[in-house]
This record gives C-alpha cells, structure tokens and sequence, in this order.
C-alpha cells in the first residue's frame, strides 16, 4: 500500500526523523491558512499523488508570498500531472502539501528496502540525490552502495557511519547520520514498510541532515497489524476495479488487451498472459482468485472481469492445488446466471476435484467452451477473440 | 531415490485441525504419505484423522519421531510457528501459509542460518515425491514415478510441469515448489544440488519468475558444476515475459538449458533435449 507523502512525513516524524514543518491543504483556503501558520519567507507548494518526478511535471514549486502560495494552489487542485510514473492519462490532484523552505547546500539519496539476495533490510546510499535513482543505477553503478542490516542486532551507529562515509558527511553531520539511519531503520521495522525512499536527503545552509522528500510504502501482507497505517489509504488513487477486487482479498490487474483472465497463483497469471501473447493477442486484465477463494468470492472475480468493457472473451486458467476446482465452477455458474454472459468464454480446470468441477461447468448447459491444456485453451480463446472482431 | 522426501518420511501438520490442514492432510494420507500426527495449540490429548493431536511440536516430535513439518496455520501465526519447529529440530519443514510479512520472514531466515532446519516455502504448493510422499497441496493426481526432478518459484506452474511431464510418459522423482515470497527458506540452487547428486533424477525441469537474481545465480551454478562433470539435461521456463525476462533467459540458455517459449510446452521441449 503506497501513502502520500504529507503521510510519510507525519509517520516519520514519531520516530522523530527530521522533516520539514508542513501542513496538508485540501483547499486554497486550507492551503493560505498553512502558509500564514509556517510563516515563511519560503514556501513549498506540493501536489500530493501517488507517483514520483513531481518536480519535472510542475507539482512542486518554491514561492516567496503567500499570495504565491494561493496562486499556486489554485494552479494544481484540480489540475493533472502526468510524470514518468503515472502513465499516459496522469493523476488528478485533490491534495496539497504546503512546506517550510529549506536552504539546500547538498542533496543525497538514501533508501531502505527489503533485499532477497540477503533476505534482510537493507539500505541503499548514494551522492547522487534528486535524480532518478534507476538511471543512476544503469549509468554510474559505483555512486550507489547497499548495506544489510542484521535482524538480531538493528541499525546500529556502524551503519550510520558508513552511510556518513559514503556521503562524505563529517563531525556533526556524521553524528546525524548516525542517528537518522538508526531512526529510519526504527521506522521501517515498527510499521513493516516495504519501502522508504527518501529523495533528496539534504544538508542544510544551516548543516542540518533533513529528509526533504519521503516516499513509503507497506507489504500488505503486514496491514492487518497496523491499523492506522490502514486509515491512510487513498482510495481515489486506485482502480476502482482494483478496489472490488481487494474487498474479496482478490488481485486484480488491469492491463490494456482484450483478454479478461480468470487464473490462481501469480506464476500461472503471468505464464498465462505470455501464452496468449505468444498467439497474438494481448490480456484485458488479470484476476487472481489465490488458494482460499469461496464461490462468492470466484463469483464476484468473474463479474469484475466482465464489467471490463476491454473484455472481448473470457479465459478461467484454473490449476487447482488448494484452490478446488469445483468452487471455480460453482462460482463462475452462479456469476453467469446472475449477470450474463455476453463474450466468448473458455474454462480449462485441472487439478484438485477437477472431474467434480468440469461436470458441474457441463450440467449448467452454459456456453462454455472447455479445454484440455493449458496450449489448448489460449488457442481456443484467441480464436474465438479473434473471430468476434 | 530421491530428495528431502520418500516413502520412509514421517510428517506431522502444523495447524491440523483448521480446515485447510485437514483438507491436505486427509489427501496427503489418502496418497500414501505417512502422516504421524499433528499439533493444534490447546487441543493436545485429542485425536484427529485417527491421528494423535499435539499442543507443541517438541511434544509431537518427542511421541513421533516425525523428520517433517508441514504448515497451515494463517499469516499472523506462521513465523512462530515455523519458528517453533526450527526450536524442536524438525529437519525438514515445509511452509504452504501465504501471504505472511516479510518482516517475520527476515527473523525466520535469521533463525535459520544457525539451525538444523531446511525450510521450503512459504507460500509454496510444498515437495512431493511421486508415489511415495505428498507434503503439501499439489495434487497427486497428476504425479507418475519417474525420472524427472521439478523446481519452481510459481505453485501453479509447478503442476504444469508435473502435468505435462506425465502426459509425456517421463513422470518425476521429487517436485519442490520453492515459493514465491521474497525471502524464503531454500533457493533454486539449494534445489539443484540435491538433484544433480540425486541418482534417479536423469534430467531437470525450473521454472523461475521475473524479479530477483534467483535465476541468474542458478545458472551460474549450473555453469559451474558442469565444468566439475556434473550436468543432468535441464529445460526452463520464466514466467512474466517483459522486464528483466530476457536476461534470465540468456542466462539459462548460456548455462545449457533449453528455455520454452511457452508454459504448455515444458514437457515436450524436454522430450526433444532428451533425444539430442
């Protein structure tokens, strides 16, 4: 679950981390009074969406009045920012973070992440702050050093010193490098984050370390312990379909084809999508109903995916190991008699109670085209996909 | 022959009594598997499936004897409980929960490295060895006594692969669903030593994700073991064609396995490196 920034900015400030003072505006109104409360004589107007290069795509400005600050308010509620990471149509903005101005003398990167290669958090440090983290990786390698932190013993000051050593941070500021490791790796633990990212860091004219940006997000699979992580969800920054699709703890991807696909298990999902692109069509979108889906649940997956209007056929890849394929069939029954069926439909089950499944899927005399294989029921799929066009 | 389990291998369940680990645990015994008992904290003394139920596992190893654990207890409690079968030195557990934090599993690793414990999983269909040994949730069904030995980081593609290796009469030794998880017990090349020293195994089906550099450090292995004489014919499969994708698969194909384009042709693209 990914949060705003404003929000990261508040979560930080209880392991007290240093930020900037700042103040959420969800009006210009809102956003005048924020400005008048910091006082000046800089301000930071910053549009709150769940996407990074704000600052390229106008989102974040520096403003010296406060009828600056409303200007710009007024510019960005409302407005649309695409950035190389919203995609194509943008996000719109309904929130605003107003912020103190800092005097930047350096500008750093540091991040902490869960790494596999080490199964352990992690921290990644680098000069070169500001800057698409990912182009500093492909072009100048050496400019980023990743440390592991053991579980057993925490952050610790070694850790800082290294990050101060990396950043060629001395006296005091390696003192606060010290100290803003071990809080962040605090941070990072206590609310099972999946990734904090702070972009700039910076040194301040008045040598002070401060996170000038924050970007958080969560492992879901840790949600249900926090609750008032949970509180922070956004959820005008989701799909909608996304969001039904989490109310019966499905996955749902939306994708841009034309094939909606029903399927159990990640691996199955992608294998899926690459065989049906392998005979020249492309996924409309992706449900993925895991192991413990009841017939609700699969019904409510399978009215999902035809609410879709990308959808032009229906494939159900189903490799029932926990997953019963007789509560696959059960579900899709119930969904198409419910709702209808207006698309080409093709169900392959295989695995655990498979026999029980198909006869159910067969007795409810649906148009259902079944298939032997995996192979089988792309082409089948594609074919009929095809055929409709 | 073959790896971490047989026909001798004796099993408890953790979570026994909840209905996925009764679910499983009735199949397992149905296929032959020698399910010893179970724990169910609280519910100790009782009898489940005809099997003795447990309040700790050091009490359920103690009675049984058992070499392996299998888990299907829910998230919040799945870390303590692999933790506690890594405190009673069950050798093997084998954890199918999906979906517990990556924090617990960082201290679950941690725990790990100074124990006498292998880990597979989580959030993995579990091992089998076909014939003689189900534990976990892969259907049996589609199992035939063979003598190719299956690896995977994807549940549903592991079945595929057994499946598509049956219809193509070479059935399997042992598969080994690794999981899917981030952090998680034993890797791919952890895997591959085994059936490469495994006698029965003749050849090798992995089937890896993208993401990671899991992939990538198992073909290096590979790489090296072949130049020491150990090499066993290997077919792969990544699934998730785009991203990092296509290194993976140069990175396969330059350790000698053949990479199928597509998930429906494991079994026959295996075929045909057999008959080269």
């Amino acid at each position: 679950m990914n949060i705003h920034e404003y929000q990261a900015k508040a979560v930080l400030r209880e392991f007290a981390v240093p930020v900037p003072r700042g103040t959420p505006a969800l009006s210009v109104e809102e956003a005048e009074k924020a400005a008048r409360a910091l006082g000046g004589p800089v301000w930071v107007v910053k549009a709150q969406i769940h996407a990074g290069g704000r600052g390229k795509a106008g989102g974040v400005k520096v403003v010296k009045s406060i009828d600056d600050v409303t200007r710009e308010a007024k510019r960005l509620l409302g407005a649309t920012l695409v950035t190389h990471q919203t995609g194509p149509k943008g996000k719109q903005v309904s929130r605003l973070y107003v912020e103190e101005g800092s005097a930047i003398e350096k500008e750093f990167y540091l991040s902490a992440l869960v790494d596999r290669a080490t199964s352990r958090v992690a921290f990644v440090v680098s000069t070169e702050g500001g800057m698409d983290i990912e182009e500093v990786a492909h072009k100048t390698p050496d400019k980023i050093v990743t440390f592991s932190i053991d579980p057993a013993t925490g952050a610790m000051p070694h850790h800082g010193r290294r990050a101060a050593q990396v950043l060629g941070l001395k006296g005091d500021l390696a003192k606060q490098a010290e100290s803003l490791v071990i809080k962040l790796y605090e941070a990072f633990v206590a609310k099972d984050m999946a990734l904090l990212e702070i972009n700039p860091l910076v040194v301040t004219k008045s040598g002070q370390l401060v996170c000038l940006d924050a970007k958080v997000a969560f492992d879901d699979n840790a949600l249900y312990r926090h609750s008032d992580i949970v509180a922070l969800r956004d959820f005008s920054e989701e799909d909608a379909k996304e969001i039904e699709a989490s109310k019966y703890d499905l996955n749902y991807v939306a994708l841009d084809g034309t094939i909606g696909c029903m399927v159990n298990g990640a691996g199955l999902a992608m294998a899926t999508m690459d065989i049906i692109k392998l005979y020249g069509e492309s996924p409309a979108n992706f449900l993925d109903v895991g192991g413990s889906a009841t017939k609700d649940k699969v019904a409510a997956a399978f009215k999902i995916i035809t609410s879709d209007h990308n959808v032009k056929g229906i494939l159900v890849n189903i490799f029932g190991g926990i997953m019963k394929c007789d509560v696959i069939g059960e579900g899709v029954v119930a969904a198409v008699k419910e709702s209808g069926l207006k698309v080409p439909l093709v169900v392959r089950l295989e695995g655990t109670n498979v026999d029980l499944g198909k006869k159910i899927i067969a007795e409810s005399k649906l148009n259902v085209v079944s298939a032997d294989d995996l192979d089988d029921a792309a082409q089948k799929i594609v074919k009929a996909v095809k055929g409709s066009a | 022959m073959s790896v971490l389990i047989d026909k001798n291998t004796k099993v408890i369940c953790q979570g026994f009594t909840g209905k996925n680990g009764t679910f499983h645990s009735e199949a397992a015994i149905a296929y032959g598997t020698k399910m010893v008992g179970g724990t169910s904290p609280g519910k100790g003394g009782s009898y489940h499936l005809n099997l003795p139920v447990f309040d700790t596992v050091a009490e359920a190893k103690e009675k049984t004897g058992c070499d392996a654990s299998v888990i299907y207890v829910p998230p919040a409690g799945a870390a303590d409980a692999i933790c506690e079968s890594i405190q009673a030195e069950i050798p093997l557990i084998v954890c199918i929960t999906e979906g517990i934090p990556v924090a617990d599993m960082v201290k679950v690793k941690r725990a790990l490295s100074s124990s006498r414990s292998r880990l597979i999983g989580p959030n993995c269909p579990g091992v089998m060895t076909a014939g003689e040994c189900k534990i976990g949730i892969m259907p049996g069904s589609i199992f035939k006594a063979g003598s190719v030995g299956i690896v995977s980081r994807s549940g549903t593609l592991t079945y595929e692969a057994v499946f598509q290796t049956t219809r193509e009469g070479l059935g399997q030794t042992t598969a080994v669903g690794i999981g899917g998880d981030p952090v998680k017990g034993t890797e791919f090349i952890d895997v591959l030593e085994m059936f490469l020293a495994d006698k029965a195994t003749e050849s090798i089906v992995m089937i890896g994700e993208i993401g990671g550099a899991a992939e990538e450090d198992a073909a290096q292995f590979l790489k090296d073991e072949a130049k020491r004489g150990r090499k066993k014919p290997m077919v792969g499969f990544i699934a998730g064609g785009k991203g990092d994708a296509e290194s993976k698969i140069a990175a396969m194909e330059s350790a000698g396995i053949k990479v199928s384009p597509s998930p429906a042709r494991l079994g026959k693209t295996l075929v045909e490196v057999l008959k080269r």
